[in-house]
């Protein structure tokens, strides 16, 4: 067949054109590509350093739980306990397996104990106090120098003066090792400990409860006023300037950055209302204020999305405006509003400029027992945690952020399966 | 031979699927070169999907294969190593409703020719444009103002813009999927008048619901129903002695 | 306290309710005729005027009774009593409220004592007061809607009416919300720009926020204060330009090929992905910067023989890119996604390949939207507090240089308000106008998105 001269000007503009296509679409799989490295990255270095946090090094020792000296007042109080001797028995223990007998061997086997070893102890005759006067096989935390040292952070190669632990101390720590002493389990101290500067008690209980408590507060806040809000302005709000403000205000405070928020906490909860700070309470206020744009908008879709046929058959029948939406449209609603609000509470789960402002980064070691007693939520314990130099520290930040993760993955992953589960065809 | 130079499309036993669905079902026609043949045939009955397997534009949509051979100038252009684009550059297409890029009329025009590198300068791509517009008799309406939006033409000049934009990279064949169906009547006439200067050069095929319309403008005729071939030949024989009794019924009005 | 008589109210909306529905029952009995509305309403409309009213009562003189004490403590402080700005005068009243409470501390002073005997006496009697008005409301107001109930009443209508007031008392709260921001955040920088003229906060080069009459380290010497904010802009300016410099490509990148390119299942896969990064709370992000990415990014830098600050701008801003990739990628998305099929196939028609159809139909058709969702990238990079305070440092440098060290306006917030606070210094009150600016920033970028994407939305409907 003839080929025009257009066909030969196309054919010679192929080639060139070909390559181009081919760069273009390069690009694209390579931004994606960056983009889950980024993502993989993330997920390695948190995971890497997380993973270990979960797991302890602990000493099992022999104590014996001499009732006189535990226990001296004998009737189990807490004064009793701890005017009694619980530190000492648990160095004799450990001071029996090492051999230490000098005042310099001594003092270096103390150091390699964890602080709370006498809580723990302690904690322990409460609970069982038939125990008493009987020889019990304990388990107690390795002080964070010593745990380091099993994981391969201390090591025999340093110098001794550049090292945090002595030629002596880690003699002791091999021989116990040897004779089986040391175990490496989960660690207890994560899930159940709660703020403390020694890295081996620290714990996130008291953020965890604390978290708990806030987004309890900001749920209960931020879902009524924010479910009434979307019904009011899909439903019954006239076209007017009146609305048109509210739906300003609306997208405004969903651009607002969160420290602001934050602020506004501080100068009016605090300073104006006389509340006290780094309560779950302002915590919940201010996270609720935070949240109530997502809850709006996510909900007003919800009810757009219920078809006017539902209304309009309502209506039909002689209910009234607000029979026919509470009765019909609403109920059809809620799975789309809840959705939304699971969301939203997702996201004020990881949220910490705003608490910051608030005051929640005092360093607060009783778990808050309710809304009024001051407390800390998971990502500010996080954020304090960061600034911990200590290896165990960091593995332990990861760790927590690990929990923080899957909550927020068990919330999001909820959110969907309800959607999916409840999803009408119309 | 002479055969051969007097067929430009060439369409052997062709089915197309959408998934599972068979949308045409084996249909074989010989399009006459510098012609210009309608399909007509009640809604949905496959007309315009046939129409878009003759420029691959199928291809565009996910789940559609086809069967079967379809040769456009002696080529198979669903051979493998066919490239699409100068397939396309051969092979144009009007829209059924005008889509004008939200560029100037100039650009709108320039677009191809810029692309498959037709112009050698500047004042080679102004005489391009010229002509295409001269061509799809827009010249004199938009010539004094080529830097307004093609966006703010009226409904007949937009489809004017677009014939003019297909036919700026030469091709040898125009497709028209229903290109009056959203204009009014005075657009119309314009634009099938158009058509009868534009089959001097081009073959022409047009997809068309007005039965009226094929009987003005077109040399031959295909009926299609159902995704099949009922009947294919000379206009005027389709309309006044149509040999398929179902094509009798479609045009005495008994179906639609 | 509060707990018994929110019981109480409760209780009596339930006895009223009751009390109303017999009410109209017996009416409609004697006259044997259907009253307009379901019994139930007759009955729900006394309940909620017993309780909603007397609920609000409570809540109101809870808060407010401390306010109006401490006014009245206040008013009752010695003469001679040495004064050394607010902070002392609420430092006491907080002295005197913990004492209220049971709380001793040492050795008070005497008048200190009597004030918290009284403080005490008034709580007391705040207490008996606020129960029985609250007690008294909620019975006084269930009384005044029992009476409104007859054969005529509309106690449906009015029922929802109420309703529709509690609506719309809700919707109030975003107006609410956002008044309390403009105040809290107006009132305190109009007191700062008392003390520092807005013209040095603007164009200042130098930030060093001090206590009043801090020293400097060592010198003996009064610190010298500079309010300058320019260091802190030029600091978001530069994270928020590294930030961008990763998010715009890649997320633009992302988006064309997810919604042009991908096939169904491609997309169905890597979209969610996408979306996590979006996910993951910004402490976490601020954690990776510091410990791995700035970490790297110095090393990597001493080894191509550059000194990269141990906290520089490029990590923080790196990072910060990676958090908003999504945000760009989704958005873009969207658009692209919206110009319509009849373009691409107008372009494709003519014989274009694919990525010219991209680039020269499709992409400049979603320009707009694109632009819009770059704003509003800007607008979340600028006010993100969390990785600039752990991976960027507090030295208010003023540099372009990425490997430098560089703060953040939000950075400064956070530190200065995260610490001891006098609200009468010029440094506590520093942090509120750097958070108006910070609100006024944002929110016209926001606007402007807003418009971009309007005009936008008008060409295409």
């Amino acid at each position: 067949m003839p080929t025009t001269n257009t066909d030969q000007l196309v054919n010679a503009s192929l080639k060139l054109r070909r390559k181009k296509e081919r760069r273009f679409k390069m690009l694209g799989i390579l931004a994606i590509a960056l983009a889950l490295c980024f993502l993989v990255t993330l997920m390695v270095s948190i995971l890497s350093k997380g993973i270990p946090g979960f797991f302890q090094y602990y000493i099992t020792l022999s104590v014996d739980l001499d009732r006189e000296r535990l226990d001296p007042i004998g009737d189990l109080s807490d004064q009793s306990l701890f005017d009694g001797q619980a530190n000492k028995i648990v160095q004799e223990a450990i001071f029996l397996k090492t051999g230490a007998t000098s005042r310099n061997e001594k003092r270096a086997v103390r150091k390699l104990l964890s602080n709370g070893s006498d809580t723990r102890l302690i904690s322990f005759v409460k609970s069982n106090p038939k125990l008493l006067d009987s020889t019990q096989k304990l388990k107690f935390a390795l002080d964070d120098d010593a745990d380091s040292y099993f994981r391969g952070f201390v090591k025999k190669q340093t110098p001794e003066k550049q090292r945090r632990l002595s030629d002596l101390q880690i003699e002791y720590l091999d021989t116990m090792n040897k004779s089986g002493l040391i175990s490496y389990q989960i660690s207890d101290y994560l899930f159940f400990g709660s703020a403390s500067r020694n890295a081996e008690m620290a714990g996130i209980k008291g953020a965890a409860i604390g978290s708990l408590l806030t987004l309890t507060v900001c749920f209960l806040i931020s879902f009524p006023i924010g479910v009434a809000t979307a019904v009011y302005l899909e439903e019954f709000a006239p076209k007017n300037k009146f609305t048109e403000l509210i739906e300003i205000n609306i997208n405004n405070l969903a651009a607002v950055p969160s420290v602001v928020f934050g602020i506004l906490g501080l100068a009016m909860f605090i300073n104006l209302f006389g509340l006290p700070r780094s309560i779950p309470l302002v915590g919940g206020m201010v996270l609720a204020l935070m949240t109530l744009p997502t809850i709006i908008i996510s909900s007003r879709a919800a009810i757009k999305a219920v078809p006017p046929s539902i209304r309009i058959g309502a209506l039909g029948v002689g209910a009234s405006k607000v029979q026919a939406t509470m009765h019909h449209v609403v109920p059809l609603a809620i799975p789309g509003m809840l959705t939304g609000t699971i969301i939203g509470m997702a996201q004020a789960l990881g949220e910490t400029a705003p608490l910051l402002m608030i005051g929640m980064v005092a360093f607060i070691v009783d778990v808050p027992g309710s809304v009024m007693d001051p407390g800390t939520v998971l990502p500010v314990q996080i954020f304090m945690w960061a600034d911990f130099a200590e290896r165990m520290f960091i593995q332990k930040t990861s760790s927590a952020i690990i929990i923080l993760l899957l909550f927020l993955i068990l919330m999001n992953g909820g959110a969907i399966w309800l959607r999916k589960k409840l999803e009408r065809r119309w | 031979m002479a055969d051969l130079d007097k067929t430009i499309v060439k369409c052997s036993n062709v089915s197309v699927f959408y998934g599972e669905n068979k949308a045409i079902n084996d249909i074989s026609i010989e399009i006459e070169r510098q012609s210009i043949t309608s399909f007509i045939g009640p809604s949905g009955c496959g007309k315009s999907t046939f129409l878009r397997t003759i420029n691959r534009m199928n291809d565009t949509i996910e789940g559609c294969h086809i069967e079967g051979q379809v040769m456009v100038d002696g080529q198979d252009i669903y051979a493998p190593s066919i490239d699409v684009v100068p397939l396309r550059a051969k092979v144009g297409m009007v829209f059924q409703k005008p889509n004008p890029f939200p560029k100037t009329i100039y650009e709108n025009v320039a677009y191809g020719p810029r692309i498959h590198g037709l112009a050698k300068n500047k004042s080679h791509l102004d005489e391009i444009v010229e002509k295409a517009l001269i061509g799809a008799g827009l010249w004199t309406e938009v010539r004094d103002r080529l830097q307004d939006t093609g966006t703010g033409l009226s409904g007949g000049q937009q489809q004017r813009l677009c014939i003019a934009r297909a036919i700026a990279v030469e091709p040898q064949i125009i497709l028209m999927d229903e290109p009056c169906s959203s204009l009014d009547p005075i657009a119309t006439s314009k634009i099938e008048a158009l058509m009868s200067e534009l089959s001097n050069d081009y073959t022409i095929i047009i997809v068309t619901h007005s039965m009226q319309q094929a009987a003005r403008v077109s040399q031959n005729t295909a009926y299609f129903h159902l995704g099949n071939l009922i009947e294919y030949g000379d206009t005027k024989e389709i309309f006044v002695r149509p040999q398929d009794p179902q094509t009798e019924a479609y045009i005495s009005g008994k179906i639609g | 306290m509060f707990l018994l008589i929110t019981a109480a109210t409760l209780l009596f909306g339930v006895i009223f309710y009751f009390l109303g529905v017999n009410k109209i029952k017996r009416i409609c009995s004697q006259d044997d005729i259907r009253p307009n509305s379901l019994f139930g309403y007759h009955g729900a409309y006394p309940a909620i005027l017993a309780v909603v009213p007397a609920l609000v009562l409570l809540s109101i003189w809870l808060v407010c009774d401390d306010l109006i004490f401490n006014s009245m403590l206040e008013a009752r402080f010695p003469d001679d009593l040495e004064v050394k700005g607010r902070q002392t005068i609420l430092i006491l009243l907080a002295q005197i409220r913990n004492i209220s409470d049971g709380i001793i501390v040492g050795q008070p002073d005497e008048w200190i004592l009597i004030l918290s005997q009284q403080l005490s006496a008034w709580r007391a009697n705040s207490e008996i007061a606020n129960a029985i008005m609250a007690v008294g409301l909620s019975v006084f107001c269930g009384f005044i809607g029992i009476s409104r109930i007859n054969l005529n009443f509309r106690a449906r209508k009015a029922v929802e009416t109420l309703f529709l007031t509690g609506l719309i008392i809700c919707s109030l709260i975003a107006i609410i919300t956002t008044i309390g921001i403009v105040f809290s955040v107006i009132f305190e920088s109009i007191r700062f720009f008392k003390l520092i003229s807005p013209l040095e906060f603007l164009t200042g080069t130098v930030w060093n926020p001090e206590f009043e009459g801090a020293e400097r380290a060592g010198s003996g010497q009064q610190g010298m204060s500079a309010y300058g904010s320019i260091p802190l802009f030029a600091g978001t300016f530069l994270i928020s330009i590294i930030a961008l410099s990763v998010s715009v490509p890649v997320g633009l990148f992302s988006a064309i090929y997810l919604s042009e390119y991908a096939s169904k299942k491609a997309r169905a896969t890597i979209k969610p992905l996408l979306e996590i990064l979006a996910g993951v709370p910004t402490v976490v992000y601020g954690f990776f910067a510091a410990l791995t990415v700035a970490p790297f990014f110095r090393e990597t830098g001493g080894l191509l023989g550059l000194n990269v600050a141990s906290e520089s701008a490029l990590a923080a801003g790196f990072v910060m890119g990676i958090m908003i990739i999504p945000f760009i990628s989704s958005l873009s998305d969207d658009v692209i996604s919206a110009v319509p099929q009849s373009l691409r196939d107008a372009a494709l028609g003519l014989g274009s390949t694919k990525s010219e159809a991209i680039k020269k139909v499709v992409l400049p058709a979603a320009l707009p939207g694109i632009v819009a969702s770059i704003i509003l990238a800007v607008s979340r990079a600028v006010g993100e507090t969390m990785i600039v305070v752990m991976a960027a440092g507090l030295a208010a440098n003023l540099s372009v240089n990425p490997l430098d060290a560089v703060t953040t306006v939000t950075a400064q917030i956070v530190t200065i308000l995260v610490g001891d606070q006098e609200f009468e210094s010029a440094k506590t009150l520093s942090a509120f106008a750097l958070a108006l600016t910070l609100i006024c920033i944002t929110l016209v970028l926001n606007f402007f998105a807003l418009k971009i994407v309007k005009k936008y939305r008008e060409q295409y409907e």
